[in-house]
């Protein structure tokens, strides 16, 4: 199936920002102007299926362009949002978050009202969802990664053994 | 209370004088006691710390979910940092990223465990955008087809010279940003 997105890591010509997972455009049919499109550069449907490096990093990206949306455009305000189905909102089938500049007045309504849920269902919920949060287990290699970098950091201070260091640090158990 | 902060109403009982002399106070505080004292006004802190009871569905050592109260779905979560961050951007890299990760996995989790057809994420920085708490989060709300919650983001046609305007003084911003650092 055609993906927009797809097309536009294929052409690789518009983004504001790209890395090796992840990408970002602005939006040409925005919310307001200075809309911006972060996704990863792989085809993924929904974030469920995002590995967890790729998923962390969309946000901290988003963030960095958030940052950057209220420097350069003044912004008042920023709203990072992820419509993850098409029952909330999702119209592209690729994995996106949208962070989009707001201003007093700028017409946006992203409000929703409240529901009342009474003692019961409240605890009844509480409960479903933390019988699943109890097995959540996140990716293996992740936590892997993070190791290695925390002594790339500490690296940086020797600079001449960088690369010897790192090969030795690699082999340890 | 959802979203919303303590701050004002708890002012609110304060004579003019005492207000005075609460501004006087915060201006004379360091960095540290200023956050110390932000920590304290701060309802979500009170919960993280565990003093306001809440219904709280995941915790690490980086951040806990707890149910809003006044959910625009039922499992309606808020996912905080247990640090107080007023916004986003005061968000170290390595936690956001964290809480990224740990998103995606409550997001399957309201699937699973709720049958929701699909999950909106929610971020709010600054009133302009609706943030009411004083206090970082990530909203998840399960969403099922013709709930009403809304959050639709709607379309507007730009003008192409609109457009290239916008990208050349945000990658021009970006350059800048980089540079400094």
């Amino acid at each position: 199936m055609r993906c927009v997105f797809c097309e536009e890591v294929a052409k690789g010509e518009n983004f504001i920002y790209s890395d090796e997972d992840v990408v970002a455009v602005v939006n040409p049919v925005p919310a307001v102007p200075g809309h911006i499109l972060v996704f990863p550069r792989k085809h993924f449907q929904i974030i469920e299926q995002v590995p967890d490096k790729i998923a962390g990093k969309l946000f901290s990206v988003a963030n960095e362009l958030s940052k950057v949306v209220f420097e350069a455009l003044h912004a008042q305000g920023t709203n990072i949002i992820l419509q993850n189905g098409v029952p909330a909102g999702q119209t592209i089938p690729h994995v996106c978050l949208h962070v989009i500049p707001r201003f007093q007045n700028d017409g946006l309504d992203f409000q929703w009202k409240p529901k009342q849920l009474n003692e019961d269902e409240m605890s009844t919920v509480e409960l479903k969802i933390k019988q699943c949060t109890e097995g959540i287990v996140f990716d293996k290699e992740e936590e892997k990664v993070v190791e290695v970098k925390e002594e790339k950091e500490e690296m940086k201070v020797e600079e001449g053994k960088k690369d010897y260091l790192l090969e030795h640090m690699e082999r340890l158990p | 209370m959802s979203d919303q902060g303590n701050i004002k109403s708890g002012v609110g009982g304060l004579t003019e004088e005492q207000i005075k002399a609460l501004e006087e106070k915060l201006k004379q505080m360091s960095p540290e006691e200023l956050k110390a004292f932000q920590k304290q006004q701060c309802i979500f802190c009170q919960i993280v710390a565990g003093r306001v009871a809440s219904k709280k569905v995941y915790e690490d050592n980086v951040c806990i979910a707890i149910l809003d109260i006044n959910p625009a779905n039922p499992g309606h979560l808020l996912l905080l940092p247990k640090e107080h961050y007023p916004i986003m951007p005061l968000v170290p890299k390595e936690e956001l990223e964290h809480m990224g990760k740990v998103a995606k996995h409550l997001s399957h989790c309201l699937l699973k465990s709720l049958k929701a057809e699909g999950v909106s994420m929610f971020i709010a920085n600054g009133v302009a955008a609706g943030q009411r708490a004083q206090h970082f989060m990530i909203h998840l709300i399960p969403r099922k087809e013709g709930d009403g919650v809304g959050l639709v983001i709607p379309m507007r046609e730009l003008k192409k010279e609109q457009l290239a305007e916008i990208e050349k003084r945000l990658k021009g911003k970006m350059k800048a940003m980089h540079e400094k650092k």
